[in-house]
Parts: structure tokens; C-alpha cells; sequence
């Protein structure tokens, strides 16, 4: 027994020396891109060390009960983003770098004060309704950008109201069915997370409305265990879809673009045309860092078409690795799910991990033309403060979930 | 640097990440799976198969936390491998166990008769059959069980 664990942290120290060594090639090579050296690139790398060590040594010796597996995904997901940021544009990586910095100190923060709250599953209404209130706030004084009134701009500082509501969603539907498990008494819960569907599909955030649903249909079932009524939620989820596809341009239009982009490759289907250029070109291997053309041609290249970078880029050796990385972070997440103690916290555990899942399978099967383009972010890698905050959010309660679980483990062997 | 020069580097280097990104993962597989080995191994002894119900000490059952699950076949008792550890007077390491049947769930007796084992108000021999909302009394803690709402162990 001690000898694996000997191992095993021998083994989780080698991963983070790979992870810095990742960080300092990524940077030491974009800093000889344009023929001098440029010591902003070195000292960005700096940075990016400075907080994985950090992290690190917090995990390995203040949170010991924390899940260091979790922590290690989540930064290797984070550099391959940030390094991609900063070969972009330096002036928005260091802006992604800040966003960083703040997403840790609110995910330790979360780490700190969650395990202590006993009450957290009681105020899951409370949630609920406040989450309604931004989305419904939204809708007034919400900004178009991109074709989704999704977004409040203050003073030139813009958030994505429906980021921080999706964490608010996931407490109400936990609290709700830890509480009850008889379908009746969850049709509250139902009517305000439909309200915040209504609310999205208003927005036109056809990527938010999906990710809601199909988290909120995965908890129940997974609340109640009722199979028919997970059955009928599906259906009437499918009906909303064909009701939005009649009624909404914006709806029948992303249909068109997925079914045959090539039909109109520099109209309609632009967007998902370029995208599967820039993952064929990249081979196995990428382009090289700093060589590769979608920064010029692919919108959104640093945000939700990120996975098509990092394919053109890195390779999609290293593609598939990012898909895989979710996939462990995913069963790393489930297997918390069971070793939680109490309904409340495996539900909770188990809708972050869904949320996430569904998150990242509704931006790689979007970029690769699985399913159609929804404009929803890539957790941890694409460029966005409120994605990243909100990610680094789910991820603090993750942790806070581990070191509860791992608090009640240790009052139980001693 | 040259253009050329920089290109053939940064082609050479996208190797060596593939090679750092692929060491990451199967080193965090790795750990995921020796760690997730352990857990099986206590889910194991603690208590497997479908949860079939909740139960929780009757003093503490307005605490949602207090209800634990009862799983296929679940020991009760002050032993630390049982699934549902319960201390107190009078109690055994393995007092007794809850299990499902084809259609029906059972208490049954694993300690001495002379120990205190009743559900409700009756004394339970061997096999009994439990249903939700009994109350079982162990030597002196009362446990309140609770099965699947909407589900009565039919298959």
C-alpha cells in the first residue's frame, strides 16, 4: 500500500514537471517567432508555472483531501489554451492570464467555505430564482455579439449572465431531488428550469438552452431513477427543438449549415467549412506552434473554435488527447459521485460532471460536424473570463465535494 | 530566426508535446485507475449492487445527511466493514442484514437471539420481510428504513 502511494506521487510530480516543461517549450518557441527574442513570452511563461507550483503545493499540502487527478487535467487543459491565447494575441492572453489568476483564487475560495456549509442543499429555490433573474435581467439590458443577446456589457466589461446561472441551475435541481424523489413534487423545480430554457431560447443561446436541458433531464434520472418520465423529458426537449426549428431563422439556418456546409461554403457554412480545413491540415503532429493559418481565416478561432486550433496547431494527436482529458476528468468525477456521502453532494457531483461533459461535447461535436454549431465554449481552453470563472466555479465545488468525502472517510476509519 | 528555420523547429517541438501531452494523460489514467481501484474495493466491502433504499438512526433522520443507502445486501452492525456502521449498547459487529428478494425485501437475524433484533413491534428469528417505513430496533439504536419511492423490489 505504501509503496503505490510511493509511486503514485512520484508518478504525480513527473506530471507536473511534464506540465512546466510543457508551458516553458510552448512559450521558449513563441518567443523566437519574430527573429528576436521576446522576453514577454518568457516572462508569461513564468507566470504560468508560478501558478500551476502553486496550485501544486496547495493541493499536495494545504488541501490534502482535494483531488490532485482533477487539478492536473484541469491545468494541462488550461496551458494548452493559454499558450494558444498568447500565439493568437499576447495583449488578450495576458487578459486570459488575469482571468486565471482570479478562476484559482475563486475555486480555492469555494474549496475553503463550501465543505462547511451544512445548509448549502436548502437554498436550492433561492438559486433557482436567482438564476432566473439574471437570465430575465439578461433579456432587458442584454448586448447582441454574435448574433445572441446573451451578453451585459458595463463600462466595457462584459459578462455572460447565463455562465454563472448554469452553476445557480445545477444547486436547485441537486437541493430538489436529494429532497424528493416523487415526480409531483419536482414539477416547482421543473417550471423554473423550463422558464430559464424559455429565457435562453429568447437570447438566442441555442448552446446554453441545450446544455440545461440536457443536464437537467441527466439529473433527473439519475434523481429519480424513473426511466418513462426521462423518456418523456427527451420528448418534449425533441418537440421544443422542432418548435424552434419552424420558428426561428437563426435555428433553421445552423441546421442547414451542419447537414451540407459545402453547399454554401462562404455563406451559411463558413464558419464549420474552415473549421474541418483547419483540423485536416494540421496532421498528426500540427503545423507547429505559430504556424498555422486559422487565426486568418477561422472566426471565433479563440474561443469556440479552439479545439480546430489546437488540431491545426498541436495535432491532432494532441486533439484527441484534450477529448481524452475530459473523458478521465469525466469518470474521475463519476467515481467521486459514488464515494460522496449523502444524496445531495452525489447528485450535485454528478450534475458538475455532466454539465461539464455535455459543455465539451457540444463544442468538439460542433467544431468536427457531429452535431450542428451551437457557439458554446471549450471548458478551461477557450478564450472567455465568464467561461473560465464559471468552469473553475464548477471545478472549486468539485474539490469541495473531495475533501468532504475524504473528511467523512478519514471520521470513519478513525 | 528565419521563417524556414523557425518552421522546421516548431515541427520538431510539436513532436515533443504530443510526447508531454500523451505522458500527462497516461500518467493521470494511471492514477485515476489505481486510486478508483481502492474505492471499488471499499464500495465492495462496504455494501454493492443497487441502492434499494435509505435508512438513518430515528433521533437523526431529519438530517438528510443521516440517510445512507442500503444496497442489495447490507450488514448492519458496530463492525467498521459493515455497510451501515451503527454504535451502541448492546449491539453486535454483525447485527443483522437487509437483503432483496425476487419480489420483496428481508431482515434477517446474524446475531445471537438473545440480542434485541425486532421490526416494529415484532421479534424477528431468522427472515423476516421488511417493507418501507418499519422501524427496526438493534440492541439500542432505532433505524428507520426507507425503500425506492415508487419501487417495491418488483423485478
Amino acid at each position: 500500500m505504501e509503496e503505490t502511494k510511493t509511486k503514485k506521487k512520484t508518478l504525480t510530480n513527473g506530471l507536473i514537471f511534464a506540465i512546466t516543461l510543457f508551458i516553458l517549450v510552448s512559450y521558449t518557441l513563441l518567443s523566437l517567432r519574430n527573429g528576436s527574442i521576446d522576453y514577454t513570452a518568457m516572462l508569461f511563461s513564468l507566470a504560468c508555472v508560478a501558478l500551476v507550483l502553486v496550485q501544486y503545493l496547495l493541493f499536495r499540502f494545504v488541501f490534502v483531501n482535494a483531488d490532485l487527478q482533477v487539478m492536473i487535467i484541469v491545468s494541462m487543459l488550461t496551458n494548452i489554451g493559454l499558450a494558444l491565447q498568447y500565439r493568437f494575441d499576447s495583449q488578450t492572453a495576458v487578459k486570459q492570464l488575469i482571468w486565471y489568476g482570479i478562476s484559482l483564487a475563486v475555486m480555492f475560495m469555494i474549496m475553503i467555505i463550501m465543505p462547511r456549509m451544512r445548509n448549502l442543499k436548502r437554498f436550492g429555490f433561492v438559486c433557482g430564482i436567482l438564476g432566473v433573474l439574471l437570465l430575465g435581467i439578461t433579456i432587458v439590458i442584454g448586448t447582441e455579439i454574435n448574433g445572441s443577446t446573451n451578453w451585459i456589457v458595463i463600462k466595457g466589461f462584459s459578462i455572460q449572465p447565463s455562465e454563472p446561472a448554469k452553476i445557480l441551475m445545477i444547486l436547485l435541481l441537486a437541493g430538489s431531488l436529494a429532497k424528493h424523489q416523487q415526480i409531483r413534487r419536482l414539477f416547482p423545480t421543473g417550471i423554473i428550469v423550463g422558464i430559464a430554457m424559455i429565457l435562453l431560447v429568447l437570447q438566442k443561446d441555442l448552446g446554453a438552452t441545450l446544455l440545461y436541458f440536457c443536464t437537467a433531464v441527466l439529473m433527473l434520472y439519475l434523481g429519480t431513477g424513473n426511466f418513462s418520465v426521462t423518456a418523456l423529458a427527451f420528448l418534449l426537449g425533441a418537440i421544443g427543438a422542432a418548435v424552434s426549428y419552424v420558428l426561428f431563422s437563426h435555428v433553421r439556418v445552423r441546421v442547414f449549415a451542419w447537414l451540407n456546409p459545402w453547399e454554401d461554403p462562404l455563406g451559411r457554412g463558413y464558419q464549420l467549412v474552415q473549421s474541418l480545413i483547419a483540423i485536416s491540415s494540421g496532421g498528426l503532429f500540427g503545423m507547429g506552434l505559430g504556424m498555422g493559418e486559422a487565426a486568418t481565416y477561422l472566426p471565433q478561432h479563440e474561443s469556440d473554435f479552439i479545439f480546430s486550433s489546437i488540431c491545426e496547431e498541436y495535432g491532432q494527436i494532441i486533439g484527441l488527447c484534450v477529448a481524452a482529458f475530459y473523458i478521465v476528468l469525466i469518470f474521475r468525477g463519476c467515481i467521486l459521485a459514488l464515494r460522496s456521502r449523502g444524496r445531495f453532494d452525489s447528485i450535485l457531483c454528478f450534475g458538475i460532471v455532466s454539465i461539464l461533459a455535455i459543455q465539451t461535447f457540444i463544442n468538439i461535436g460542433g467544431v468536427v460536424k457531429l452535431i450542428p454549431l451551437t457557439g458554446v465554449t471549450l471548458p478551461f481552453v477557450s478564450y472567455g473570463g465568464s467561461s473560465m470563472l464559471t468552469s473553475f466555479a464548477l471545478i472549486g465545488m468539485l474539490q469541495a465535494l473531495s475533501i468532504k468525502a475524504g473528511e467523512a472517510d478519514e471520521q470513519n476509519q478513525s | 530566426m528565419s521563417a524556414l528555420k523557425y518552421s522546421l523547429l516548431a515541427k520538431f517541438v510539436s513532436v515533443v508535446f504530443a510526447a508531454l501531452v500523451i505522458y500527462v494523460l497516461f500518467g493521470t489514467i494511471r492514477n485515476v485507475l489505481i486510486e478508483y481501484k481502492g474505492i471499488r474495493k471499499k464500495i465492495r466491502e462496504s455494501g454493492s449492487g443497487n441502492i434499494i433504499g435509505y435508512a438513518a438512526l430515528t433521533d437523526e433522520w431529519q438530517d438528510e445527511d443521516a440517510w445512507r443507502p442500503i444496497y442489495d445486501e447490507t450488514v448492519f452492525g458496530s463492525s467498521p466493514e459493515c455497510a451501515f456502521r451503527i454504535t451502541g449498547h448492546g449491539l453486535k459487529g454483525q447485527h443483522f442484514r437487509i437483503t432483496r428478494g425476487k419480489d420483496r425485501f428481508f431482515i434477517e437475524r446474524l446475531c445471537m437471539k438473545s440480542d434485541l433484533l425486532m421490526v416494529n413491534e415484532h421479534d424477528v428469528r431468522r427472515k423476516e420481510r421488511i417493507r418501507s417505513g418499519c422501524k427496526v430496533y438493534a440492541g439500542d439504536a432505532e433505524i428507520l428504513i426507507t425503500l425506492m419511492d415508487g419501487w417495491n423490489g418488483r423485478d
